[in-house]
């Protein structure tokens, strides 16, 4: 069993690296960490960085989990290897473009490229936003699958994910005592759905969505409130069509013996109990 | 203390007929069964907040809870020189009111001042889930809020709370405010404010009124000086319906009135902006 303990960072190749930039300080709010010539990286919480975009291919995509320690990294590696996922340990130079003391890369049954990481690199200097959008940290993502019911069961038997809640085939699965780390969602390719950043609270959600909207920025779901979490919501459009979430309010399920994940219809209202759709833009 | 709540509405009108399907359908007030081709409405355990009135003319009840306090208006007017109108049975009887008296302010809007409006002991039902408490304050136009606070200050013994340039906010118990006076042209009823549960049912009522093509010239948005989250609805004839919540208690006996900038921040601190009224034009 692989032990995720938390979602860490997420990769993004961009064609335009100073674009990216711009929308990651100015609109999304994240504090520079460090500008390489290839890379940028961005802070959100009190690690190094959670979010890093380099030069490349927008497809380039890659999410990672925290694990315990070396130990378990070598374990997860050994299990995936015998399930004959391919697995690349990551080199030196690749472990400090990631801010972490070591990695393992490999993809999920629908291709989307995770990484393990270990000690993934903490700062003793605050965060400190570009822009007072209120956030206090990278939370969670939403990938695309192929096949819900065939992810879903890697996720929580490979892995040590637990599903919180179901949307018709869709499990929005947690890893601790978050209500969901990972969210998945039906396409018929691999790639990253969303980018999920945690606010403060409701004020900093509609203060986004008027900042956002009057800056011609793309509002694809929301303002509204998930009746699976509880979360109030904001999903917007970044560089390359990645979806970034604000959320506040997500519910902690801290006992895991008694909570019988909900079936939710495939439905609008399940998606938002305010009444707010997404737009044809929201996903792929 | 004083203290003064905002029993009714009565708004004149010649269309009748698409005020009340609009409070109804739309907003979701509960119709109840009227009498001289006017619609009334209910929107908590009062027997009616809400009357459109095809002879008019337009009036805002506020209620006194101790008459005695009717009385000493009463004399606040006479010496100041207000003319005044005390309300006789048959007033009463159609103001569904114990007793009370009408007068104009300064601008001409027409305050009924009464006691013992009429509840109900039907529990208030809505006629959908919009979560709608009670009829909360109003916002009045006037066409000089300075000289007009002297009568609400002075005579009716409301307390200035905040401004916004010349918009006053004014009321008497812990509620940051009842009254809402707007720099206009004109006198007139502005708007007309009703509490909802919380956040999530202003959301509510905000996506199901758009996506029934109602026009919500302003909100989601939270007033600066109340903290009050506040959703406009368009009614016919420009009528604004307010729905509100988290309105600010303050104490009454240490609370300054504050000076806020005429900016769209000072109405709104979420950063949305009024589209289309004139008194909220910044």
């Amino acid at each position: 069993m692989i032990e995720l303990k938390d979602v860490c960072y997420a990769r993004l190749g961009t064609r335009d690296l100073e674009g990216a930039t711009t929308f990651a300080t100015e609109f999304l709010g994240l504090e520079v960490a460090e500008r390489r010539r290839d890379a940028v990286y961005f802070r959100s919480d009190d690690r190094s960085h959670t979010l890093c975009y380099f030069e490349g291919d927008p497809e380039d995509q890659s999410v990672a989990f925290e694990v315990e320690d070396e130990a378990a990294l070598l374990a997860a590696a050994d299990t995936l290897d015998r399930m004959d996922h391919r697995v690349e340990r990551g080199t030196a130079e690749e472990c400090e473009r990631r801010k972490v003391r070591d990695f393992v890369a490999f993809r999920d049954p629908t291709g989307n490229r995770i990484e393990l990481a270990v000690r993934p690199e903490r700062s003793g200097k605050r965060y400190f936003a570009t822009r007072d959008a209120g956030i206090t940290g990278f939370s969670h993502v939403g990938l695309y699958t192929t096949d819900p019911v065939r992810d879903e069961a890697f996720w929580t038997q490979v892995c040590n994910a637990k599903v919180s809640d179901r949307i018709g085939d869709i499990p929005l699965m947690r890893v601790n005592e978050i209500h969901h780390t990972i969210a998945l969602l039906a396409s018929d390719r691999p790639g990253v759905q969303h980018i999920n950043h945690q606010v403060t609270n409701n004020d900093d959600i509609l203060r986004s969505y008027n900042f956002l909207a009057e800056r011609n920025v793309e509002i694809v779901f929301g303002p509204g409130r998930h009746p699976t979490s509880g979360a109030r919501f904001l999903y917007f459009k970044g560089p390359e069509g990645m979806v970034y979430e604000y959320s506040v309010g997500v519910d902690a399920i801290p006992n895991e013996e008694t909570h019988q994940p909900r079936q939710f219809g495939f439905e609008p209202t399940s998606l938002c109990k305010w009444g707010s759709k997404p737009e044809r833009s929201f996903r792929r | 203390m004083r203290l003064a709540d905002v029993a009714y509405v009565r708004i004149a009108t010649s269309n009748v007929a698409a005020h009340g399907a609009f409070a109804g359908d739309m907003i979701g007030l509960r119709a109840v069964p009227a009498s001289d081709g006017e619609a009334w409405f209910r929107s908590d355990i009062r027997r009616r907040t809400l009357v459109f009135d095809p002879r008019g003319p337009s009036s805002t009840g506020i209620a006194l809870h101790d008459p005695r306090d009717i009385e000493a208006i009463a004399e606040r007017l006479q010496d100041a020189g207000y003319a005044f109108e005390r309300h006789d049975r048959d007033a009463c009887d159609r103001l569904f009111v114990r007793g009370g008296l009408r007068v104009a302010d300064p601008s001409g809007n027409l305050i009924d001042l009464v006691h013992g409006p009429h509840h109900s002991g039907v529990r208030f039902f809505p006629q959908r889930d919009n979560g709608i408490q009670g009829l909360e304050g109003i916002g009045l136009r006037s066409t000089s809020p300075e000289r007009d606070l002297v009568f609400w200050r002075d005579i009716l013994g409301f307390d200035l709370r905040d401004r916004v340039g010349e918009i006053a906010y004014i009321g008497t118990d812990d509620l940051h405010h009842r009254i809402v006076l707007y720099p206009s042209d004109r006198p007139g009823i502005l708007s007309i404010n009703f509490a909802v549960e919380d956040l999530e049912l202003v959301m509510q009522n905000k996506y199901h009124l758009q996506s029934r093509q109602v026009r919500l010239p302003f909100g989601p948005g939270r007033q600066a000086a109340s903290s009050q989250i506040f959703l406009m609805v368009e009614g016919p004839e420009g009528l604004l319906y307010s729905l509100v919540t988290e309105t600010r208690k303050i104490d009454p006996a240490r609370h300054r009135p504050r000076q806020f900038a005429l900016e769209a921040h000072s109405l709104c601190c979420w950063g949305s902006r009024p589209e289309g009224i004139a008194e909220l034009a910044v």
